[in-house]
């Protein structure tokens, strides 16, 4: 029997190769690869997405938003507010129920779920129940206790005015808390018993084995979950867009509807586009520092 | 003694996380409660059980529009995850098994795909699906939610795949395995678990999407659930317990088949992000 020579069975592998990973590959180029790299090349010009002409404009978008821009110190602002608070108050809150449920019993399993529960709703589903559940002036639960306490001074319109960010990312760490809480469970469970069994011999108290013990052990966990915690707060678009659709005058606007509105609203191209470049240069250095922080040995 | 006091301490740990649970899902059983009530009843008694089930607002709710809205749901959401798994595994499998110069240049391109919200390529993609005629049909948003799916699915999977000893390869080769029955006789079943938790996930991800169809779609006929709540918001917002029976026909189903499947819900939202 003839044996097919090294190049031929060669030459069938890299056919079958490419029949295999043609597809997949074609429609992830084409959908995801090249928007990406076109959001570089557009920042670059001054374009509306519609007429045939586009003008280079070199830095101009750049340089037009953080200068002249006002609502784009605004959105930057609210941004990092919104991002600073999700990154807090996401990774305390799921380490402080991971510290609860860490060990894998039936009731803790139980709890788990009901804790991530938020974390599996529709997005404008929980921003409606809590716009009117919670946060409407007249019969909202938030306003409706604060009288019952009789702190009725301190009732407010909780989605307009000042308060549209914080109210917003509250409901943001809503449903990462349970994402939270079981990257954090993970963590801990990765965290062999051997290393508290020394720290109660060396007379470790209960806090100083947390911090000096635990905390440390967790770096790798908490990086990820800063870092999704911000790559989430940075591009947060959803519940913003839904609940205020960026405020009056920008009171919550954060990047990405500012970004949004620039392309549909504004129609430039070239200014959604350079937004669009900026979030993903943050994007990108963050990542490559957790990358790096978590290859280091502490 | 000693037994007595860490007893005590468990019902109290307990008594706190049923408090904090009861306190975390206090939204959603207000929500579930006063899309129980007539108007009249929730004004006056908002925190309160509502003295007649009027589940005929779930009728109503629904009667306008969820039947498009589910629909289109369903048709993108199964489409996409199929075809994004398919995908992934022969990307997959192309990379763990065949060593070729271009392999390197794909997985950096996966792993840096992982990381890029739908945000950053926004516009681009706006055009790109306006210009190729896509706008308002399944094909544009099953292709754009393909893509975005891609990245992670194949990473995850990948990682499975490089986890199966050469072993079972050559003794599969031995027993005259060609490719095609190594993928599906082998890797595909010993990966079961991590290729239902990439299922899920994509199955979360495209059913709640909002951003993508609100960009990609401009009729009502083509709106997925999410779009579809927010129309159903616009128009119906005279009647705040209307609203709560439509936030309840938007998130319930897919909550009940979660608390079905907690643990590979959990598992496979949380599985690319937990290494190992």
């Amino acid at each position: 029997m003839e044996h097919s020579t090294v190049q031929e069975t060669h030459r069938k592998e890299f056919l079958i190769y490419l029949a295999m990973a043609a597809a997949p590959l074609t429609v992830y180029i084409i959908f995801f690869i090249l928007p990406n790299l076109q959001t570089l090349v557009y920042s670059f010009f001054k374009w509306d997405g519609v007429s045939p002409e586009k003008v280079f404009v070199g830095l101009d978008n750049y340089v037009n938003l953080i200068l002249r821009e006002p609502l784009f110190s605004k959105s930057l602002r609210n941004t990092v507010t919104y991002t600073a608070m999700l990154i807090f108050f996401g990774t305390i809150s799921g380490l402080a129920l991971a510290l609860l449920l860490k060990v894998s019993t039936r009731i803790n399993s139980f709890f788990r779920s009901l804790f991530f529960a938020p974390g599996v709703l529709c997005a404008i589903a929980v921003g409606l129940m809590w716009k009117i559940g919670l946060y409407d002036p007249t019969i909202g639960a938030v306003n409706g206790v604060l009288k019952m306490l009789g702190l009725k001074s301190l009732t407010a319109t909780w989605l307009s005015g000042g308060t549209e960010v914080v109210c917003i990312v509250l409901i943001h760490i809503w449903t990462f808390m349970g994402f939270s809480m079981i990257m954090y469970i993970a963590g801990l469970n990765a965290i062999s018993e051997d290393l508290y069994e020394a720290a109660l011999i060396d007379g470790a108290g209960r806090v100083k084995t947390f911090i000096r013990v635990t905390l440390p052990l967790l770096g790798d966990t908490t990086g990820t979950v800063v870092l999704l915690a911000l790559i989430n707060g940075f591009t947060c678009f959803d519940y913003v867009y839904f609940l205020t659709k960026g405020g009056t005058n920008g009171s919550s606007e954060v990047l990405a509807t500012l970004l949004y509105k620039q392309m549909f609203t504004y129609g430039s191209v070239g200014k959604s586009a350079a937004i669009s470049v900026m979030l993903l240069l943050v994007i990108l250095v963050f990542s490559l520092l957790q990358r790096q922080l978590s290859r280091r040995d502490w | 003694m000693m037994i007595e006091g860490q007893r005590t301490l468990r019902i109290l740990k307990y008594l706190i996380v049923a408090l904090l649970a009861f306190a975390v899902l206090y939204p959603i059983l207000l929500c579930l409660v006063n899309s129980l009530k007539t108007d009249k009843e929730m004004y006056t008694n908002f925190l309160g059980l509502p003295r007649q089930y009027r589940w005929e607002n779930y009728v109503e709710a629904w009667s306008k529009g969820f039947t498009i809205y589910y629909r289109n749901t369903f048709i993108v959401t199964i489409l996409s995850v199929a075809v994004s798994i398919v995908g992934s595994l022969l990307l997959a499998y192309v990379l763990t098994r065949k060593r070729f110069k271009l392999n390197p240049i794909i997985y950096t391109l996966v792993i840096v795909g992982m990381t890029i919200p739908p945000q950053i390529s926004a516009t681009p993609l706006y055009l790109l699906v306006k210009d190729l005629r896509l706008m308002n049909r399944y094909a544009g948003l099953i292709l754009t939610f393909v893509a975005y799916r891609l990245p992670f699915t194949t990473f995850i999977i990948y990682g499975c795949f490089k986890g199966i000893p050469a072993q079972i390869e050559e003794a599969a080769n031995i027993d005259g395995c060609g490719e095609g029955q190594l993928l599906t006789r082998i890797f595909i079943p010993l990966s079961k678990p991590i290729i239902t938790a990439a299922m899920i996930f994509s199955l979360v991800y495209v059913w709640n999407n909002y951003f993508f169809p609100l960009m990609l779609t401009t009729t009502n006929e083509m709106k997925m659930i999410a779009n579809g709540l927010v129309q159903f918001q616009g128009q119906y917002r005279s009647s705040y317990t209307l609203m709560f029976a439509g936030s309840v026909v938007a998130f319930l189903p897919l909550l009940i088949v979660y608390f079905i499947a907690q643990k590979q819900f959990i598992m496979g939202m949380t599985s690319g992000a937990i290494k190992g």
